[in-house]
This record gives C-alpha cells, sequence and structure tokens, in this order.
C-alpha cells in the first residue's frame, strides 16, 4: 500500500520556495550606486595622461554576482574608497558591451569577471586581479607595486640603447598578460637569477595587450601568443641570441632559469 | 516526540553502529591527522578554521555522509525492516524523520572525531608557526559543515528511496564529479555567457560551501549564498519526503 501523506514535502517545498526567491532576488536585486568617479576607458586615459595617475579599470558584467558584491561591500569601505579616489583614475567597462567590452577583452584577454586592471598614466598594464577580492587585500595589492622590481625596468628603446653602451646582450621579457607580472617578479626577484640578469643583461618587460607594443612585439619578432610567458635574447645589435619559454617548472626550479640565462649570455 | 519515536530513534542508531561503522570515524581521523600534520609543520600559520573547512569539506563531511547512508532506505525496504515498521502505528514519514535524525547524529559524531579533535590536536601539539583561532568562524564554518552535511544525507535519502545500496552513492559521486568537470569546462569557454554561468550555480548545491568560502576570506555577509543553500536543502528533503511516500513496502524480499 502506497501511503499518500506529503504534509512534510508539501510544506518543505514551499519553504524552499521562498528561500529561492529570496536568493534569486538577492542575487540579481542591482547594488547600490557608489560615490566613485568612474569614467570610460577613453576618457579615463585621457585625464590619466593628464594628472600623471594610473588607472583603476574594472571590467564587470551587469550580471555577475561578485561583481555586485564589490560594489555593494567592497568599493564603499572607506580605505578602498581613500585610495581609489587619491590615487587613481577610475574607469569602469561592462564587458559584455558590443563595442568597447569586446574589443578589451580581446587586447587585454580578460577571462573572468570581474577583472581589476591597472594601468600606468601612459596606458600600459602593470597588474591585474581576477575575482572577489575583499577590502583588505584589494588595499594591500593595489599599494604594493613599488616592490615589483621587473616594472622598474627600462622601455625596449632605452634598453637597447643602454645595452649598445654597455657592451651587453638584451633580455626581452613578454608576459602575456598583466596577471604574469607578479608571478614573473618573483622568478626574476630571485637572488642568483637577478645577479645573472644584473652581470649578463639590459632587461626590458613587454606584456602583450598593451596599446603600442604591437609594433615592438612585431619588430623582436616575438612567437604567437601562448600560455606561457617568453624570454627572447638578442645581440647589442638586434640579431637574435635565442629564446626561451618560462615553463611552470621554473617557478618550482629558479636553477632552470639561472641556466638558462647563463648559458644564453655565453652562447 | 513521543516515547515510541524515541525508542525508534534509540533503535535506528543502535543498527547505524555495527563493527565496522567504528572504524568510520576512526579511519577518517587518521586520514585527516596525515593530512593535517605536514601543513602544520610548514605552514607559518596554522589557521583552525581554515583547516577545519580543508578537511571537512572535502573529506570527512561527503565520507561520512555516503558512508552512513549508502542504502538507508533501500536496505530497510530489501530486509523488511520498513513493513515491519509500519504495521506499529509509525508512518512513513516519522520513520523517514527517524532515520534522519540518527544519520546526522552518527554524522555529527564523526565530524567531531574525524574533524574536529585531530584538528586541534594537531594545532596545539604539532604545529610549528602561529596557531591562528578566531571563535566566531570557527564556529560558523562548523555550523555550515553541519548543513551540507544535511544537505548531502537529503539527497542521499532521496537515491535511497530508488536505487539500492552502494548505487545511491555512486550516483552521488558521479553527480559531484560531473558536475565539477562541467563547472570547470563552462568557467574556462563560456564564462562570458551569462545564461550558462547562471546554469553552473545549479550543476550541484553549493550555496553553503561558498557561504563558508565568503565568510573565511572576509567577504561580506553570505546571505544570498545561505538562502541558496538552504533551498537546495529543502527540495532534498522535499523530495525524499515525497520519495518515501512511493516505495512498495510488499515488494521487498520479506
Amino acid at each position: 500500500m502506497i501511503q499518500r501523506e506529503l504534509t512534510y514535502a508539501k510544506w518543505l517545498a514551499i519553504v524552499s520556495g521562498a528561500f529561492l526567491l529570496f536568493a534569486a532576488l538577492m542575487e540579481y536585486w542591482p547594488g547600490p550606486a557608489t560615490s566613485l568617479n568612474w569614467l570610460t576607458l577613453a576618457d579615463a586615459r585621457a585625464e590619466a595622461l593628464r594628472q600623471q595617475k594610473p588607472i583603476f579599470v574594472d571590467v564587470y558584467a551587469d550580471w555577475c554576482g561578485p561583481c555586485k558584491q564589490m560594489e555593494r561591500t567592497v568599493f564603499p569601505a572607506d580605505s578602498v574608497h581613500d585610495l581609489l579616489t587619491g590615487r587613481f583614475v577610475l574607469a569602469k567597462v561592462n564587458g559584455d558591451d558590443p563595442v568597447i567590452g569586446d574589443s578589451l577583452k580581446r587586447q587585454f584577454g580578460i577571462r573572468a569577471y570581474p577583472t581589476y586592471i591597472v594601468l600606468s598614466p601612459a596606458g600600459k598594464e602593470r597588474k591585474r586581479r581576477v575575482g572577489f577580492v575583499n577590502a583588505t587585500s584589494l588595499v594591500a595589492w593595489l599599494t604594493d607595486s613599488a616592490g615589483v622590481q621587473i616594472l622598474s625596468w627600462p622601455d625596449l628603446e632605452k634598453a637597447a640603447q643602454t645595452a649598445h653602451v654597455l657592451n651587453r646582450r638584451l633580455l626581452v621579457l613578454i608576459l602575456k598578460s598583466g596577471e604574469d607580472i607578479e608571478h614573473a617578479n618573483e622568478l626574476f626577484e630571485g637572488q642568483k637569477v637577478a645577479e645573472a640578469v644584473s652581470k649578463f643583461y639590459v632587461p626590458t618587460l613587454l606584456v602583450r595587450g598593451n596599446s603600442g607594443e604591437e609594433s615592438l612585439l612585431a619588430k623582436i619578432a616575438a612567437s604567437p601568443p601562448t600560455e606561457m610567458s617568453e624570454v627572447i635574447v638578442l645581440e647589442k645589435n638586434g640579431k637574435e641570441v635565442g629564446r626561451f619559454f618560462l615553463t611552470p617548472q621554473m617557478q618550482f626550479n629558479s636553477f632552470a632559469l639561472e641556466n638558462k640565462l647563463v648559458e644564453l649570455a655565453k652562447k | 516526540m513521543n516515547r515510541a519515536l524515541w525508542k525508534l530513534f534509540a533503535t535506528e542508531f543502535r543498527r547505524l553502529w555495527t563493527v565496522a561503522a567504528f572504524f568510520v570515524p576512526i579511519g577518517l581521523g587518521v586520514l585527516t591527522t596525515i593530512m593535517l600534520v605536514p601543513m602544520a609543520l610548514m605552514q607559518p600559520v596554522y589557521d583552525i578554521a581554515r583547516t577545519a573547512a580543508q578537511i571537512n569539506l572535502a573529506l570527512v563531511v561527503p565520507f561520512s555522509a555516503a558512508l552512513f547512508c549508502g542504502g538507508m532506505i533501500s536496505a530497510d525496504v530489501k530486509e523488511g525492516w520498513l513493513r515491519t515498521l509500519l504495521i506499529r502505528p509509525i508512518t512513513r514519514q516519522q520513520y523517514l524523520l527517524i532515520k534522519l535524525a540518527a544519520v546526522f547524529s552518527s554524522v555529527f559524531i564523526t565530524i567531531l572525531v574525524a574533524g574536529v579533535v585531530p584538528n586541534i590536536a594537531v594545532g596545539v601539539f604539532v604545529a610549528k608557526g602561529v596557531v591562528r583561532f578566531e571563535m566566531g568562524p570557527t564556529l560558523i564554518a562548523h555550523a555550515l559543515f553541519l548543513l551540507q552535511a544535511l544537505l548531502i544525507i537529503g539527497l542521499l535519502a532521496v537515491f535511497s528511496c530508488w536505487l539500492p545500496g552502494i548505487f545511491n552513492m555512486v550516483a552521488l559521486a558521479m553527480w559531484y564529479i560531473a558536475a565539477a568537470l562541467i563547472g570547470s569546462y563552462l568557467q574556462s569557454r563560456f564564462w562570458s555567457s551569462e545564461w550558462l554561468t547562471l546554469l553552473r550555480d545549479f550543476l550541484f548545491p553549493s550555496g553553503f560551501t561558498s557561504a563558508l568560502e565568503m565568510i573565511l576570506g572576509k567577504s561580506g555577509t553570505p546571505t544570498s549564498e545561505l538562502a541558496w543553500g538552504f533551498a537546495a536543502m529543502g527540495f532534498a528533503f522535499a523530495l525524499a519526503f515525497w520519495s518515501i511516500t512511493r516505495i512498495e513496502v510488499d515488494k521487498s524480499s520479506e
């Protein structure tokens, strides 16, 4: 005999439906407007050049839950609000925008929402972070850029001139995006690797996606974009000595990178 | 709850704790200790709440729930135990409620023995670095483990009404693995699609685990995540209470 007592099932289903409705409303309810002065990326570039301030770019989507959570809880926090308004020109880009969003996603290789990118006043990518980040971590991440050694490397033209004067080879580090800056910095900050670089080379950094750097990448015949960053060593006259990729193994074994740098220096 | 139901609870609880069942908390406790010791020796900061989340969500909660719930209804039907019970003044829903309470108590004991005790012991006696213990997040994390355990118990109860023995554990494991694979595929290939991203949230109920991530990451109040979790848990139990009324006890082997 099949008992047909559905009292518990009915009540549980009704209560669960209410929870589901509440969760959906919470998820899709628009967040409060923040008092931050968000500009379009084009306006922010112009403003950053004028004020000589870096640009903080927020790439978001209207339907993205973590983006709304950032709007609701992180950007209004005093520490974040003060830092963003004081030190940066702010730009907000809707990644779903068929014109601006699509071109930005292609240019910077955006792969998730939200993505936060810091650009130099000249528009070069300096660092990026993907996903929700709490206020304390965001402030720490935005303020520790002074310690990123590879960002102080001279640009390609200046490095080429210095290499000529010092009679050294040129080391060009090509990152697939600004997301890799901190990883690459950890590698090149290691004592032995840093010694090898300063002893044999004049280093320079290129980041794929930075406007104006496409022509430089073509000039040095950089390999097509891959998941790995690339190192190209050039003679002071621009002739290629050798090239290699920064493999994941090098993250764990810095001797491999050091050996490769010494090998190419003596080639 | 009347005396007969208390008696049924005691009986169901005793039936769960066979000699083999004692190896569940002991075995899981040994495994968690083996996992925790290297972490305690190598990490500069041993965070009790974070390590609790790592071991309980990945190991203790799913395994203890699966081992105690595997075939919890189907075995009773097959052995004729459900038929015997229903001759007495006990409804199917009361039977399921008591069964769920007995399983949850067993899982609770296992979490305590295999998840909480080794974590604290390793933190106190083994950790080389700083031991971080924050009462609030740790208590909230453990409450969320229990809710996650209830959710898994609810899902397994539904399966157990329709699938025999081991198959409901296999079904849950396959669902979990398939959801993780499809989720990571959608994340990597269709991350900018609104509807496919929304679908990802429905592949496997993850409200309580998302809420836990938010609390441990100090990322605000996880209101909607908790609501998703309670909705999923409620629907699982609603389905279980509906499913129990559909079992044909006369088809048992008795």
